[in-house]
């Protein structure tokens, strides 16, 4: 496994900011993990692509104010105008940089934080989240001011893989996504249905953004949209505060907060709020509860089933998979305590 | 006026050369961190190929031989600037040149499923990459123009990278490909 320190060098390599302090530090770890060279190889040529395809393309569709503020940054003057303050800022940036790497995580910013913990984050770690989501879905159609709490669930993740499983009275239910992006799901282990990542419906792809945690996809939101402050900080618990810069029509999140071990840099807790349309329909919470490593199986349908079990897929006979979605969509829904008036 | 032979002769080391540009704009980026060094580099290349075209062999690999003339370019950019080092020991780039090589006959596949990856990421991910490369802008310029800070540019940039590289990986495993 090459470190993530590395891989970052290498793309800021080949976007041609790496610093000469750094460059000497790829320098030895190129030669001391021969390994990386692939890696360099496929980010070198991943580089070259991404210029050629976006050479190829129309310009793009940014608004008015961006365009022109890029414009104006790419004008000869204001280029020699930051060449000089970058180099008037070196000695205060080596100060600053030397001041992050050894300054205890705790007396970061909330900024700073985040981004150590997303650069952390390991993909190949599996990580156990106890979920319980409160819907405000109901609550307009019944005019009572109350959140209905759906059951609570286990959800294992790595990467973007997860594996999501109900207790029912009629049987377990779980969902997840492989490695390959496919959705799958089984209902008691005997019914079950797959949809490859190129065919996987909307409806579902909307219950596997409420209902799973991305973190990685997270807490790059995080950086880029939201204004972040610490509610509390202990030495070992850190707590952020995030709330967004702008709420638009595709924000797919209000308000979160966000728990950290500021030590292991593992995220302890999350609570956010989904939104749609610019509207709040649940509040889901993800409470970590184990990390271990499991085993790939784990995230696949066949490390689900039954032996006897159905499976349809995209060659199965046209209406029967959708029609299973429906169902499991329905018990996912179904399996829910009715709600009380307050 | 031209011949007809030299007519196909041009016509053979713009083939040729349009097959590989991008293996050799890899193996320049992979040792000189300059972007304008890259770029004068580049144009030595394509002029160094083109002064000595009839010396290649067409029984053998174009590539192999263009990443060679590129690699005495990049040897001798470095020796011009006296005291500073190559990122890439002579040893480690000739392993790269290598690898570039060996990727050399996936290049349209590749291509094909950048631009598969490319149409699935969300939007916001799209506009980093357009300022970054159609527009060509610098990560602390990408940050000002979206009011946010360049830490936050890199890591983004970082992870989508890792994401297109993961999807382009998984399209190009055998099994995709059945």
């Amino acid at each position: 496994m090459i470190p993530e320190s590395l891989r970052q060098q290498i793309d800021q390599w080949f976007d041609g900011e790496l610093s000469e302090a750094d460059e000497f530090l790829l320098r030895a770890s190129l030669e001391r993990f021969p390994e990386s060279l692939d890696y360099f190889c496929d980010r070198g040529l991943l580089h070259q692509m991404l210029a050629e395809s976006s050479a190829a393309c129309a310009p793009p569709e940014l608004s008015t104010e961006s365009r022109s503020r890029a414009m104006r940054l790419l004008s000869p003057s204001r280029w020699s105008r930051r060449a000089l303050l970058t180099a008037a800022s070196a000695v205060a940036a080596c100060v600053l940089l030397c001041c992050l790497l050894f300054l205890p995580a705790a007396a970061a910013s909330p900024a700073e934080l985040v981004r150590r913990t997303l650069a952390e984050f390991q993909s190949a770690a599996d990580r156990c989240y106890a979920v319980a989501v409160e819907s405000e879905g109901p609550l307009r159609r019944t005019g009572f001011r109350r959140r209905v709490r759906l059951q609570d669930s286990s959800l294992w993740v790595r990467g973007n893989s997860f594996v999501q499983s109900f207790e029912a009275e009629d049987g377990q239910l779980v969902w997840g996504r492989n490695a390959e992006g496919a959705v799958w799901f089984s209902v008691a282990g005997e019914s079950a249905a797959i949809f490859g990542s190129d065919e996987i419906p909307e409806v579902l792809m909307d219950a596997c953004e409420l209902r799973t945690l991305q973190l990685p996809a997270l807490l790059e939101t995080l950086l880029l949209d939201y204004e972040l402050q610490y509610s509390s900080q202990q030495p070992d618990t850190s707590r952020i505060v995030a709330r967004p810069r702008s709420v638009t029509v595709s924000s797919k999140y209000g308000n979160v907060e966000i728990e950290i071990d500021p030590r292991s840099l593992l995220v302890r807790q999350v609570t956010l709020e989904r939104l749609r349309d610019q509207r709040l329909v649940a509040v889901v919470s993800f409470s970590l509860t184990e990390v271990r490593s499991r085993e790939e199986s784990l995230y696949e349908l066949s490390g689900n089933l039954q032996p006897t079990a159905t499976v349809l897929d995209r060659n199965t006979k046209v209406g029967g998979r959708s029609e299973l979605l429906r169902r499991f969509l329905q018990k996912l829904r179904v399996h829910q305590p009715e709600p009380s008036a307050e | 006026m031209t011949t007809n032979r030299e007519t196909e002769i041009r016509e053979r080391m713009t083939r040729h050369w349009l097959a590989t540009e991008r293996a050799v704009r890899a193996c320049i980026a992979g040792s000189v961190s300059s972007l304008a060094d890259r770029e004068d580099l580049l144009q030595q290349v394509a002029l160094t190929v083109a002064r000595r075209f009839e010396e290649f062999d067409e029984q053998r690999s174009f590539l192999a031989w263009v990443l060679w003339l590129t690699k005495s370019r990049i040897i001798d950019f470095y020796r011009a600037q006296g005291r500073r080092s190559q990122l890439l020991s002579d040893e480690l780039l000739e392993q790269y040149a290598e690898r570039l090589v060996q990727r050399q006959h996936e290049n349209s596949r590749r291509s094909e499923a950048l631009e598969t990856c490319l149409a699935q990421l969300p939007d916001r991910s799209r506009t980093l990459i357009r300022l970054k490369y159609h527009d060509g802008l610098r990560t602390e310029q990408i940050a000002e123009a979206l009011k946010s800070t360049p830490a936050s540019i890199r890591v983004a940039l970082f992870r989508i990278r890792e994401t297109l590289a993961a999807c382009i990986q998984r399209k190009l495993a055998p099994e995709a490909m059945e």
